[in-house]
């Protein structure tokens, strides 16, 4: 009997899959695809205090989870053009990688997936998807099956990025506008 | 012995490498989500059961019973599996003198379709419909299942499930009939991303019939279950003694239920 019940759970064992990340976009194909007009990408270190990590969550209904945000602001032609952001959220048991780059009165003006390291659920990459959040701002809702829809099989992934834009919006309001 | 090693390489040759798991947070309690559409997910079930034959504690009995599962993301709504049944049972005599025995058989296939009504993770209850027929040459059941279940945030997970089976068995030109009714229940809690720790609890109750006609016995289940999942692979254990039964011997239903199960779910999608 214990050979049996061996062999049979060895054979299952075995089947374990060696899962890979796909990467999508480096940081700088992604400033490309967010700002295809061009631009400059200046670096600005970001480093939340206690306080504003407070009124963030407030604000936004979301946990601030890291005091340090990579935050880049976007200068084209002398003008001030927005705002490269690259943030990560959990989506199922894994992080996903993503940029959002605002324009220059704080509304989401692209979303572009970095890395998305789950085996599934990578139908958040699609465009249809994305486009949802052009154009929100921190008033927006961004709360799925409300004014964002959701991917069946992909619910965490969705909920998650969306929780994200909204906590990264609220960032622009609190801290970066001024 | 050559049909069981055959029947072990098929179970092998099943476990395809795989890509991700659609996780179950329960063994015993199904919860109202599906598969994706277009996915495969491949499940290895191993449950142990302790009793004893026909209610005689001068005999203790143990079932494995293995079950290999495959399951087919239909639509965005509907799943269908297949499963291949397997059983090791064992009899060891408590008393000098007695007989003990060992067997190993193949106990049929089953096939399961899971239609889900509403979408525990977006709205305010889940809904499923599950159906299963197993055929086994002489033994026949079909199992009819309304599952209930929600996902809260990103930590609480909660289902039950109202289940109804009917059996058949023929043996010497007589046909035997019985049916089955089983209420469960379960909670799960995700304290991380990959972990969780649960509660799950079943009432069991078989009957003379198909219409649930004469209760032959009830027994309550309730016990704790710990999931582990990853992107690539999940498993489950859950650990289920029987607290409490009717007809009682020392409180509980040794004649038509065990005394003590654990099970163990392993998935792989692909």
């Amino acid at each position: 009997m214990n050979s049996r019940i061996t062999a049979i759970c060895l054979t299952t064992t075995l089947a374990v899959a060696h899962g890979y990340a796909t990467s999508y976009h480096t940081v700088e194909s992604a400033q490309h695809a967010c700002f295809p007009e061009g631009g400059e990408f200046t670096s600005v270190d970001v480093k939340l205090t206690r306080d504003q990590r407070k009124a963030i969550e407030k604000a936004s209904g979301v946990k601030v989870k890291d005091e340090s945000q990579r935050v880049w602001r976007v200068i084209n032609k002398g003008e001030a053009a927005g705002w490269f952001i690259v943030d990560e959220v959990i989506g199922k048991h894994e992080l996903i990688t993503y940029a959002l780059a605002l324009d220059a009165h704080g509304s989401v003006k692209s979303i572009e997936v970095m890395d998305y390291r789950e085996n599934y659920g990578s139908e958040i990459r699609q465009a249809d998807w994305r486009r949802q959040f052009v154009g929100k701002k921190s008033s927006d809702k961004l709360k799925l099956e409300d004014d964002i829809k959701n991917i069946t099989g992909a619910t965490l992934s969705c909920r998650h990025v969306s929780e994200g834009v909204k906590r990264l919006l609220s960032l622009y309001e609190l801290v970066l506008k001024n | 012995m050559n049909n069981k090693l055959l029947l072990l390489t098929i179970a092998g040759l099943l476990t395809i490498t795989a890509a991700r798991a659609d996780e179950r947070f329960f063994t015993y309690v199904y919860d109202a989500d599906v598969i994706p559409k277009g996915q495969w997910e491949f499940e290895q079930w191993l449950t142990f059961r302790k009793g004893y034959q026909d209610g005689d504690s001068n005999f203790e009995q143990y079932f494995w019973d293995f079950r290999e599962e495959i399951e087919y993301g239909l639509t965005e709504k509907l799943s269908g599996s297949l499963y291949l049944n397997f059983q090791q049972s064992q009899v060891v005599a408590q008393q000098v003198g007695g007989a003990d025995s060992s067997d190993f058989a193949f106990k049929g296939i089953s096939a399961e379709l899971k239609y889900q009504l509403l979408n525990p993770n977006t709205q305010p209850v889940g809904v499923a419909l599950y159906f299963e027929p197993t055929y086994n040459g002489n033994e026949q059941e079909l199992e009819y299942k309304l599952i209930v279940s929600k996902n809260l945030g990103d930590h609480w997970v909660l289902a039950a499930n109202a289940v109804y089976e009917q059996e058949w068995e023929q043996e010497d030109g007589e046909t035997e009939r019985e049916s089955v009714f089983e209420f469960n229940a379960g909670v799960a809690y995700r304290f991380t991303p990959n972990w969780s720790v649960g509660l799950e609890g079943r009432y069991n109750a078989v009957y003379e019939g198909l219409g649930l006609d004469e209760r032959l016995g009830a027994g309550w289940f309730v016990g704790p279950n710990v999931h582990y999942g990853t992107s690539r692979w999940w498993a489950t254990l859950t650990v289920l003694p029987q607290i409490a039964g009717t007809p009682s011997d020392g409180g509980i239903d040794t004649l038509e239920h065990q005394i003590f199960e654990t099970r163990l779910i392993f998935g792989i999608n692909f």
